[in-house]
């Protein structure tokens, strides 16, 4: 019976191995030319993609992603060691004819690698829970907006306590648009979409929640630093999805009341509201 | 042993491409469906470099807003429904007949019909693009409303019923499995001395065929939507536009098992025969597997965490919990490897592969278990890396792995050992590089699936570094089909039992007869061509 030879010989491995180094050259040339370093890399993973979280519920987000992240690492380099030095110790040698040990399972092992796998993950559902109790909790707050979405605007309503609204802020990025929201004030956003599917999506809040048409989604979080932040859709809802941007402006509160006050005597100011101000169908 | 001399007891060949286009023979058909599937593999690939040329910068350079939805759209669909669901199907048509000592398949006019329901609903699926309004683009999901009748055009609805073909095609071939699996074990083929694919095989029919009529009751009621006036998904007449996810998704999670079960199946075979050692835990592996199957009905809201529609907790928990089956497997393959005699011929190889980027796979998609940090990389670029990962890093790597393997017992002839390292190696690096980058993109708040974004985002040099990565994988497969060209012609000539192989397909002749076997050897394991080989005491 003709059986190829299992020996390691010939040019393939050689061939292989120049080829190998060719591209992996290659490679780190591209990635130079682009500018990625490895610190640059690490950076990018840790903290989340090198954010510093802006809200309370981000704290308690990242808190948790680094947790998952450091879990993630250990097992990554445990188990890619385990592979490459399994791969590289148990090479077939020259004089290998006799069969290695047949061994067809060991319980003890397979008990032990079921059990800490199951620890970790319920241990991780645990903290996870924990995390999202922080992130779904809505206290009271004083400030609540309506962010609607249609293709492909976002549009703010402020509204009052008792939900009547007060003007709605249509320019959605901009010194004079954006979703402007006091420093340190617990904020309630209610979610509403016009025609598709939208997703309300703040990188720096690590954050999103989906605004479904028929269905209203309401969060909270509190803004914890001043700065304008960039938003975007981050749920398909068309051919113009990627431009439907938005951002954020925190301010401290004074300047918050100052402009929330301006804006009121302008809505009142102004004969008609210029969109309408209901949007349920 | 094993040299089976056979005269097919079947009526002589017709000559040709007749006899193809009119085969029962699960092989030819099993060969069919990898074929198919290639072709589908390169137009879904081309895809995804429109995709990547686009975002290489900021910007729009090559293709507008519109044709790029369609082109991530179709890519998806080509790659999940017309490449990696059939061609793993299309390895078990080949393999599970010959692994338990089968002629053919139970029906075998219906494993035609299965294959040839594939090529028309691609094809129903691609003439998309020649309709006005271009071929469907919202997303492989189609999410209503967008994908309702006014947002999308008519390549939506040739996209629903192109699939609605290729899950008649999965549902058919699930049947088939099944009783060819329960009824035409040849004798001492117990259950439990099946091969591991055969088992994969088992539990992704099992999936498919409670899974792939719901998503075909969604693709009706969606299809009614359009063009009926049903008001099924429709929130402005008492429909939900979360439901259609609901069912999608019940669907389409379940679809990640039958997209990967079987390419475990593929590494399970391929490990012992290289390493010369069974399977490590062979009965933990297969109630691994069924465990996988069962927890992947219990997980499909986690796609839709953000909607707030879901109750978080228990999708949630049963996520996390299905990394457990799953990381018992990866620590199984480590074990049949160890202290064993591993040779690296290529199918070790892309099983190498598949080992190293499918456990980053897992591990990046534990992410997404922990709700809250599931808020945040939801919908951005984490996930697209995490699904490529997994379908790439995993299905794919085996896919190739088990191309390798099968094909001097397709073909009588050994592929290029050479071209086939070096295919690796550079599908390797191009692969890590196109998607390693965007894990990095997703933390940095890159929404998926847009066209553009801002040049001072911050994503120009990650987005150039993958788009250079999707060319190097473009480029591993040149050395791939050229080697399968030269090989078919020229290959060095394989024999019945090129790998010292353990399975019964090893025990015909290179390719098989119709019919498959004259006589078989005894079954006494599950690895019976081994046992056949060096005697059962050497091996208990």
């Amino acid at each position: 019976m003709s059986m190829p030879s299992r020996s390691r010989t010939g040019s393939g491995p050689l061939v292989a191995g120049l080829i190998t180094i060719a591209v992996v050259v290659a490679t780190i040339a591209v990635l130079a030319a682009a500018g990625i370093t490895p610190q640059r890399a690490w950076d990018s993973f840790f903290p989340v993609g090198n954010t510093t979280p802006v809200t309370d519920r981000a704290v308690a987000t990242k808190a948790l992603y680094d947790i998952v992240f450091y879990i993630a690492v250990g097992v990554f380099l445990i188990v890619e060691a385990a592979i490459v030095f399994t791969v590289v110790r148990y090479r077939r040698k020259p004089g290998d004819e006799a069969l290695p040990p047949q061994v067809h399972g060991n319980n003890l092992v397979e008990v032990i690698w079921t059990a800490i796998p199951t620890a970790i993950v319920l241990l991780l559902f645990v903290m996870s829970w924990q995390t999202l109790n922080t992130v779904e909790a809505k206290p009271p707050s004083d400030v609540h907006v309506r962010a609607v979405a249609a293709q492909y605007q976002w549009r703010f309503d402020y509204l009052d306590a008792s939900g009547e609204m007060l003007f709605s802020q249509a320019i959605p990025t901009g010194a004079d648009g954006g979703m402007v929201l006091p420093v340190g004030e617990p904020i309630t956003v209610t979610l509403r979409a016009e025609d598709v599917i939208h997703a309300f999506y703040v990188p720096k809040f690590l954050f999103k929640r989906d605004a479904v048409p028929g269905k209203e989604n309401v969060f909270s979080f509190t803004v914890e630093e001043a700065g304008t932040y960039r938003g975007q859709c981050a749920e398909l809802c068309g051919a113009f999805h990627g431009s439907m941007v938005f951002e954020v402006h925190a301010l401290p509160k004074p300047d918050f009341d100052t402009w929330l006050q301006a804006q009121v005597e302008k809505a009142a100011a102004t004969p008609t509201p210029a969109p309408s101000t209901s949007a349920n169908p | 042993m094993a040299t089976t001399t056979l005269s097919p007891a079947a009526p002589a060949y017709r000559s040709g491409l007749y006899e193809w286009l009119t085969t029962t023979d699960h092989k030819k058909i099993g060969i069919m469906y990898l074929v198919n599937s290639m072709l589908f593999f390169v137009a879904g690939g081309i895809l995804a470099l429109v995709v990547r040329v686009e975002l290489a910068q900021p910007a729009l350079q090559f293709v507008d807003e519109a044709f790029y939805n369609q082109a991530f759209t179709m890519h998806a669909s080509f790659m999940l429904f017309l490449f990696v669901i059939p061609i793993l199907a299309g390895f078990g048509n080949y393999a599970v007949p010959l692994q338990i000592g089968a002629p053919d398949m139970a029906f075998p006019r219906i494993n035609a019909l299965s294959f040839w329901l594939l090529p028309l609903g691609g094809a129903l699926m691609a003439s998309g693009f020649l309709v006005s309004g271009g071929a469907a683009a919202a997303g492989w999901t189609e999410y209503p409303p967008l994908s309702g009748a006014q947002f999308s055009g008519t390549g939506t609805d040739l996209w629903i019923m192109g699939l609605t073909l290729i899950g008649t095609s999965s549902i058919l071939g699930a049947i088939n499995f099944l009783v060819t699996i329960f009824k035409m074990r040849a004798p001492g083929m117990t259950l439990f001395r099946m091969p591991i694919l055969v088992w994969t095989v088992l539990v992704t029919s099992v999936l498919v065929l409670m899974a792939t009529p719901v998503l075909t009751s969604a693709l009706i009621m969606l299809f009614i939507d359009r063009n009926y006036g049903g008001h099924f998904f429709d929130p402005a007449n008492g429909g939900n536009a979360v439901l259609y996810q609901n069912v999608f998704w019940f669907y389409s999670h379940p679809a990640v098992y039958i997209m990967i079960l079987p390419a475990m199946g593929i590494i399970s075979e391929i490990l012992p025969v290289f390493s010369r050692k069974p399977l490590f835990g062979y009965k933990a592996f297969i109630f691994a597997t069924v465990a996988i199957g069962a927890l992947g009905f219990s997980v499909w809201a986690h796609h839709m965490f953000t909607t707030g529609a879901v109750f978080l907790p228990f999708f949630s928990l049963m996520t996390f919990l299905i990394a457990v089956p799953t990381g018992v497997k990866m620590f199984n393959w480590i074990a049949t490897m160890w202290r064993g005699q591993l040779t690296f011929q290529t199918p070790l190889l892309y099983a190498f592969g598949f080992l190293t980027m499918f456990l980053i796979g897992g591990i990046n998609g534990a992410f997404s278990a922990a709700v809250p940090v599931d808020f945040a990389i939801h919908d951005t670029y984490w996930v697209v890396a995490h699904i490529h990962y997994v379908l790439f890093g995993g299905s794919v790597f085996a896919i190739f792995g088990g191309i390798y393997y099968w094909f001097p017992k397709m073909t009588g002839r050994m592929l290029n050992e050479a071209l086939g390292k070096l295919q690796f190696v550079i599908m390797f690096i191009g692969f890590n590089l196109t998607f390693f980058p965007m894990h990095q993109l997703g933390l940095a708040g890159m929404p998926r699936r847009i066209a553009d974004y801002a040049g001072n985002a911050g994503w120009s040099e990650l987005n150039l570094a993958a788009t250079a990565g999707g060319f190097i994988i473009a480029l591993s497969m040149l050395p791939f089909f050229w080697n399968v060209l030269i090989s078919l012609r020229n290959g060095k000539v394989a024999g019945d039992d090129p790998w010292e192989g353990n399975t019964l397909e090893w025990a015909t002749t290179s390719p098989p007869p119709a019919y498959n076997f004259d006589h078989l050897p005894e079954i006494r394991s599950e690895r019976p061509v081994f046992d056949a080989r060096h005697g059962r005491t050497a091996a208990h």
